[in-house]
């Protein structure tokens, strides 16, 4: 675009050179990458941010300041009861509407209560669910909810297994998963301001999972190859969480990890440097008076991206230079 | 703009699984980056760790960016870097060479190689803020001068001027002023 402006102006081929012993850098430490990565998980895992892209539903519930989940953006918290009293409002108007659409009985509720993955009611039973989440005041209200809905998940799963719809246990072994996990963060911050309710939730926690866990290893053995594998995972997954909610998180930071892993790193790295650096050299400064060369990043904490250009270094020497030597 | 960036921040919600996503993508390059001015694979990882607890920190408080996810972390990355020289003498750094103990042969070769390449980080060095990160960006990690421009906050004419520069300032300080006329 600018180009006419830029005379080209070749780069002296032996600084090229000299900057070039620069570019290799070594291999990193795998001890220490790794030791890298694992602070960076365990990190990420105590951040109070979803673990999955949420739903469709859910996003839109964000949308509208009220979110499901009980880890929301700080932004997220700061939604006022009015929006959220119009966001149950839209959802009661969602389900009736979604209840005339079906026949408009409340046998179409019921229906959608003993929906199982992969029929069409199902996506109501969960809307449901994650309404009566949002709900839910008390910490330990949601932790018998995320168990209830565990349950759910198990008894669904034993449906799938009888009607022999095995595509669609994996997303019910997953959710399931999901709602022990999301039960355990609820007691691990409660454990935080009640560290006596959060011991006698976690023991009941804990029977419940030593019964879920006993009774997927049973469907796991009536299942075929592939989907016998999910279900062992998710027992394994289970196992992490017996001791702590950390253990847990960090079992699935680090499946999470295993699956995103690429190593784009050295996507970048080509011989056209010259191509695109030899072009467009500007010879003509004749506003260099004006550059300010010289700044600091801003140093405080928020890093909030901007740039502070106000020290006052003038980097005036560049019409002296003379590219060609002389 | 920013091709290479294949990660949606754009999400209402940035999820853990972009964030580890955005990890694996970034902590290999944010360590070369970092390791080209430190000189030291060691404090090259703690940049890396730096800058990425840092990262989470920001996004904790929901100030995540919501552009250009690519330059903010390089330029947590650069603060931290130029803040451990401001913390200690610019002289430090000279960690290039421990990078030899476990290549026995070309010895000499090697260490005139880290030699050399302390002289170009010391040079670098040298230059203001943004001839550095010009360079640095622009040369070493090929980033466009769009992308420079915009990670910069100037004008893609003004990033060429001083990527003009920051090469004069370079080869000022790296080829010796006899040897201009014979090129």
């Amino acid at each position: 675009m600018m180009k006419e402006f830029f005379q080209q102006e070749p780069i002296d081929p032996r600084l090229i050179n000299i900057l070039n012993s620069l570019k290799d850098t070594p291999p990193r430490d795998p001890d220490l990458a790794e030791q890298n990565k694992y602070k960076f998980l365990s990190e990420l895992e105590n951040l109070p941010i979803p673990t999955k892209r949420p739903s469709a539903i859910r996003q839109f519930l964000i949308g509208l300041g009220i979110s499901a989940d009980t880890n929301k953006y700080k932004e997220n918290n700061k939604m006022t009861t009015n929006k959220k009293r119009l966001a149950i409002t839209i959802i009661a108007v969602l389900v009736v509407f979604v209840i005339a659409l079906f026949g408009g009985t409340t046998a179409t509720v019921l229906a959608a209560q003993n929906s199982i993955p992969g029929d069409t009611l199902y996506p109501i039973k969960t809307t449901l669910e994650r309404t009566r989440l949002s709900l839910a005041r008390s910490t330990d209200a949601r932790v018998e909810l995320q168990l209830e809905f565990a349950e759910q998940r198990l008894g669904e799963i034993e449906s799938l297994i009888k009607e022999g719809r095995f595509q669609n246990i994996k997303p019910a072994a997953t959710a399931f998963e999901g709602h022990i996990f999301k039960a355990l963060e609820e007691l691990n911050a409660l454990a935080q301001v009640n560290p006596d309710l959060a011991g006698r939730l976690m023991v009941r926690l804990t029977e419940s999972i030593s019964r879920y866990a006993a009774a997927l290893s049973d469907m796991a053995g009536r299942v075929p190859e592939p989907v016998r594998a999910d279900l062992q995972n998710t027992i394994i997954n289970l196992g992490g969480g017996d001791d702590n909610a950390n253990d847990n998180a960090n079992d699935n930071a680090n499946d999470n990890a295993n699956d995103n892993f690429n190593d784009n790193a050295n996507d970048n790295f080509n011989d056209n440097f010259n191509d695109n650096f030899n072009d467009n050299f500007n010879d003509n400064f004749n506003d260099n008076e004006n550059y300010n060369d010289s700044y600091d990043y801003n140093e405080n904490d928020s890093y909030d991206y901007n740039y502070n250009d106000n020290d006052n270094y003038n980097d005036n020497d560049n019409g002296n230079f003379n590219v060609n030597g002389d | 703009m920013q091709t290479d960036i294949y990660v949606n921040v754009d999400q209402k919600v940035l999820t853990k699984k972009d964030l580890v996503e955005i990890y694996e993508k970034f902590s290999p390059r944010l360590f070369a980056y970092a390791f080209r001015l430190l000189g030291d694979s060691q404090l090259a990882e703690d940049c890396v760790s730096e800058t990425f607890s840092r990262f989470l920190k920001v996004i904790q408080r929901s100030a995540a960016p919501k552009e250009n996810l690519k330059a903010y972390l390089y330029r947590i990355s650069h603060n931290w870097i130029m803040d451990y020289y401001r913390k200690r003498h610019p002289e430090q750094g000279e960690g290039a060479l421990e990078q030899l103990h476990s290549d026995s042969d070309n010895v000499e070769g090697k260490i005139s190689q880290a030699f050399e390449q302390q002289k170009i980080r010391k040079a670098l060095l040298n230059l203001p803020e943004n001839q550095r990160q010009v360079i640095m960006l622009r040369f070493y990690d090929e980033w466009s001068h769009t992308e420079t421009a915009s990670a910069l906050g100037k004008s893609e004419e003004a990033t060429r001027a001083l990527q003009y520069r920051a090469l004069e300032g370079l080869r000022r300080q790296l080829i010796p002023d006899q040897e201009k006329g014979k090129a």
